[in-house]
């Protein structure tokens, strides 16, 4: 909202500079963004928040800074500019000559009030300089002097006014009614457009003339030959103006002061306000003057406790110091005996005052925010022990242990595009629309960590990146059809591509056991247990590298590389490898607390075995089978070397375990470790076909 | 000159010598023979010590006190060069200045880290923190927290719609939600009070992508509401908050605002972080930023989750994350922190 310095001083003293102004508006709660000059003075550009309605208009914010600054509101509105004449016209005398204009409002709840006035004999021409630069500086286009007289008193009381040709309405009749189906207008703006049913129209005999509340109609405005003028100040609903608007597209200054609400009250005396400037600056006379429609009710009072007012802020505003801050915003204050209750009526045009919290803002901001002092709450302590509570640490420490790992952090789009899903090999109809997206490039929430994290990998190796490690944790969507029902879910997600790690002793190049030995160790960590897999055909996975990942048989989550034609498709010659685990599979299983174990005092017997065996063999199965002869003197076997190479036969390959024998009780003897370090390789024999190396 | 001048002289002699044969000694092997050469029993030295009986009482003292200094320095030179060559390295060397190899080294994005902060200090007064969905119904986006249909003030929160009928037709249509304030309701819905939450989390609004707007961000939302839980309240905490979060120098004022889910409602700005006040182009040349929105919870909102608004009282307040990242940061694009550029993500 844009008010110029010297129209509001006509409706208020200002004996501050317009800064220190700007400052006590802005600490009051309108907001000044800026101040602009003009040929006529400073220019307060105001952002009024929605429930301000009734500071969109000079007159509005011309109380507000009287309230604000302990100043009187002038009464002498009749002024405008450097004019003195556009005295008001309180008792029209109809012309015998002059038709009489018919008004009929239908739809009561649609329009409450109706006020029409004629005014014959105006001669359309220029407006005058001064408000020519006045509604120039609120932003808006001088057109002639009918039409920026209902824009001028639109910005000077905020009630929204509009002037039909009198002869062109059909049989000089107003009707206030819903658009009839297809119902056709074609607007100011010079559009055509077709209505409906939950549009309120303001028609003539036969059409509609104008979109309530919205705009006029083409078929009715003021020309140059305009003679009768047919001056309407009504008051329409809200909602209906709101919804209207927003279906045609067509937001106006009329349409925006309506939605947030009109002073009920200001009807006539804007009508009023507007005649007399028509007569005095485009001559003519008001011939008729007629009140369609129920007078503006009184309010209700709201009743307010000054000590919950008390309470709710932690002041002691005396209930003396309250009413008569009330009463410098117009309010009708009365209080009970006690003088602890106060009960207060406020002004019609604070339609935004109905609940007692509201006078309570009131009251904080006019004495000032900084009025009241800060405390610090002393409440009883909580170690905040929920459920829920805790989650959110878990989460933080998973985060802080994939950092741990190497892996960096990253934070990618929910909203993925079809087509980009499309190119990871997930269809898009498991993914959730948007009903209004921005483009198609963030359409879809994503059902997956994919696109985002290889999005993520291109960028990097395309700036040159030699290697990248990065991990996500996010929410991930996904419809079920046809029920309709729609799962959020917690993902990790970890991508590798290139060097894992590149320095002047070599390169170790990210490959699958790298990416399966970061799940195993976040698994270890969280779970205290041991990850399996099995392969699986993954829809993004180059076949045979694609596998389920596991713990104790319940699946948690999958990893694999990403197949070489969708790295091409997206551009990306580097091998990609990505997993993918569920959070709250992981959070499940989490292990919360560990039974420490005294380690053993008696020393373990170290032995190494090295077997020759067909590669066919699954890894897991011979290590099963060690540790199942082993038992439980065979505390820990790990894999210390695999060879593959001209020492061993072609499709064969040679692995050495590392065996720790231990007992928890005694120290093993050379001679019974040796027996069952035998035995673990015949039964590797028989079983497999395994040779002793 | 007279004999006893000699074993002096000599004696000045010795220690040259000495000096000279222990710096060039390259191993303690060869240290051993010197020791012996020069303070051994068949060293010159031993040899002028026994002539010292029949020196002149005033020289034997003085040919006494010059062979204990001599030996003293010997002995020390010998100690010296001993822990000198134990020090020296036994094979070619190392060039000690060529880089170290370093850990591979995983980092948080700075969201995540901003947000450590902020729920650390809010942890730290009281406030629990609790997350809720992304995938929300219009009842809490928006019906419960007093944001009616058709009206204006939605027009703040413009949302995405998702396009699916809604499981729950009674709650209203499926969104990406506009804010976090969703989960106030949630939470609410489900506990008494009294209540410290504070609520971490993306939200989504359709604002097409530029430096200063994105269409997912994060936000902090805080409640706080029990029997007496005042604005004064509302103040002293979040003073508290700013100060421990931007520095204890740090200026705040609150200024009336609207929010249909708080009453009275403020915005709280801090003394611009670049120029103090004084206004620049960080902060419009105003001297102020926003920083945040507040209010006391409207007796609306109580209403729709089945609180007595006569009974509870209490505050909510909500902050935008890259905000208070790029503040911290002086990181000038929102953009910076959803491209995942190592580059960019390496220096936090």
């Amino acid at each position: 909202m844009r008010v110029p310095l010297e129209w509001l001083k006509e409706h208020v003293a200002v004996k501050v500079a317009p800064k220190a102004l700007a400052e006590r508006l802005t600490l009051g709660g309108l907001e000044v963004v800026g101040i602009h000059d003009s040929t006529d003075g400073p220019v307060f550009d105001i952002e009024i928040t929605p429930n301000r309605a009734d500071c969109l208009s000079i007159l509005g914010v011309a109380r507000e800074v009287a309230a604000l600054t302990g100043q009187r509101l002038k009464l002498s509105s009749g002024a405008g500019g450097g004019s003195q004449g556009a005295r008001e016209k309180r008792h029209p005398r109809p012309s015998p000559l002059a038709p009489r204009p018919r008004i009929h409002i239908e739809d009561r709840k649609g329009c409450a009030r109706y006020v029409g006035r004629l005014i014959d004999g105006v001669r359309i021409g220029p407006s005058p300089d001064w408000m020519q630069r006045r509604l120039a500086a609120c932003g808006v286009r001088p057109i002639n002097n009918l039409v920026d007289i209902t824009n001028y008193v639109l910005f000077e009381y905020g009630q929204p006014l509009h002037a039909f040709d009198f002869e062109r309405l059909a049989s000089g009749t107003i009707l206030v009614r819903r658009a009839q189906p297809n119902e056709r207008i074609t607007t100011l703006d010079g559009v055509t457009r077709t209505l409906t049913t939950d549009m309120l129209v303001i028609a003539d005999a036969k059409a509609p003339v104008a979109v309530a509340g919205v705009m006029g109609g083409a078929g009715s405005e003021v020309t140059p030959q305009t003679t009768r003028v047919l001056l309407e100040s009504a008051l329409f609903d809200p909602i209906l103006v709101r919804r209207t608007a927003r279906a045609l597209g067509l937001a106006s200054e009329s349409s925006y002061r309506f939605e947030r609400g009109v002073d009920p009250a200001g009807v006539e005396a804007a009508s009023r306000r507007a005649a007399a400037l028509i007569q005095e600056l485009a001559g003519g006379a008001e011939t008729y003057a007629l009140d369609v429609g129920a007078k503006a009710p009184r309010r209700s009072a709201i009743s307010l406790h000054t000590e919950h007012i008390q309470r709710l802020l932690g002041s002691s505003m005396s209930p003396t110091l309250m009413r008569t801050t009330l009463a410098k915003l117009s309010c009708r204050v009365a209080s009970d005996s006690s003088g602890r209750t106060l009960r207060v009526e406020p002004p019609s045009f604070r339609r935004d005052l109905v609940h007692p919290v509201d006078l309570a803002e009131e009251l904080a901001r006019l004495s000032g925010y900084d009025r009241i002092n800060a405390r610090l709450p002393s409440r009883t302590m909580s170690a905040g022990t929920s459920e829920a509570g805790s989650r959110y640490a878990r989460l933080q420490s998973l985060r802080c242990f994939c950092a741990s790992l190497g892996l960096t952090e990253a934070i990618t789009w929910s909203l993925v595009s079809p087509e980009e899903l499309a190119r990871c090999g997930e269809s898009a109809q498991h993914g959730l629309r948007l009903s209004n997206p921005l483009s198609q490039d963030h359409a879809v929430l994503r059902p997956s960590l994919t696109v985002g994290l290889v999005q993520a990998v291109r960028r990097n190796l395309t700036q040159g990146a030699g290697g990248v490690r990065l991990f996500e944790l996010g929410a991930v969507f996904r419809a079920s059809e046809p029920s309709g029902k729609h799962t959020e879910q917690l993902h990790l997600g970890i991508a590798l591509a290139g060097a894992w790690n590149r320095d002047w002793q070599g390169q170790i190049r990210a490959d699958f056991f790298r990416l399966k030995g970061l799940v195993a160790s976040l698994v270890e960590r969280l779970c205290q247990a041991a990850l399996h897999v099995e392969t699986i055909s993954l829809p993004w996975a180059e076949p045979g590298y694609g596998v389920e990942l596991r713990i104790d048989g319940r699946p948690i989550g999958v990893a694999g590389q990403l197949a070489r034609a969708i790295a091409t498709a997206w551009d990306v010659e580097e091998p990609v490898w990505l997993a993918e685990l569920s959070v709250e599979a992981l959070l499940e299983l989490r292990r919360a607390s560990t039974t420490a174990r005294a380690p053993s005092a008696f020393p373990p017997v170290k032995r190494d075995l090295s077997v020759v065996v067909d590669q066919a063999v699954a890894f897991e199965r011979i290590a099963r089978a060690v540790r199942e002869v082993g038992g439980a003197l065979a505390g820990r076997v790990e894999l210390i070397d695999r060879y593959v190479g001209r020492q061993v036969p072609e499709g064969k390959h040679s692995l050495t375990f590392g065996i720790e024998y231990r007992d928890a009780s005694r120290t093993l003897t050379a001679a019974e470790v040796d027996v069952l370090h035998q035995r673990i390789s015949q039964v590797l024999a028989s079983q497999f076909g395994a040779v002793l190396r | 000159m007279s004999e006893p001048a000699a074993p002096l002289q000599e004696l000045e002699q010795l220690l040259a010598d000495a000096t000279g044969a222990i710096a060039q000694a390259q191993s303690a092997g060869q240290l051993e023979p010197l020791r012996v050469k020069f303070l051994g029993r068949k060293s010159r030295l031993a040899e002028i010590m026994k002539l010292i009986p029949r020196a002149s009482p005033e020289e034997r003292g003085e040919i006494g006190k010059r062979a204990n200094q001599f030996k003293a320095a010997v002995e020390s030179q010998l100690r010296e060069r001993t822990v000198a060559l134990a020090q020296r390295p036994t094979g070619p060397g190392i060039d000690v200045t060529l880089p170290g190899i370093t850990t591979p080294q995983g980092r948080l994005h700075p969201i995540t880290s901003t947000l450590g902060s902020i729920l650390g200090l809010l942890t730290a007064m009281g406030f629990e923190t609790i997350e809720g969905p992304e995938l929300e119904y219009e009842r809490y986006n928006f019906d419960a927290l007093n944001i009616p249909r058709d009206h204006p003030s939605r027009e703040s929160f413009d949302t995405f719609f998702v396009d699916t009928p809604s499981p729950e037709p009674k709650k209203g249509r499926l969104l990406l939600r506009s804010h976090t304030s969703p989960v106030q309701v949630r939470v609410m819905e489900q506990r008494k009070p009294p209540l410290r939450i504070v609520v971490p989390g993306k939200v989504y609004r359709p604002d097409p992508l530029d430096p200063s707007h994105s269409f997912m961000f994060h936000q902090v939302e805080g409640l706080m509401v029990d029997d007496r839980t005042s604005f004064a309240d509302l103040k002293g905490v979040l003073d508290e908050f700013l100060r421990a979060l931007f520095g204890a120098n740090t200026k705040t004022r609150f200024r009336p605002h609207f929010f249909p889910f708080t009453e009275p409602s403020a915005e709280v700005d801090i003394a611009c972080t670049s120029c103090s006040g004084v206004g620049c182009s960080t902060c419009g040349r105003k001297g102020w930023l926003e920083i945040m929105g507040c209010g006391m919870v409207h007796p609306n909102v109580f209403r729709a989750v089945g609180y007595d608004p006569e009974r509870v009282q209490g505050f909510a307040f909500g902050m935008g994350v890259e905000r208070i990242a790029m503040l911290k940061h002086g990181v000038t694009d929102i953009r910076l922190f959803f491209e995942n550029d190592l580059r960019f993500l390496g220096q936090f």
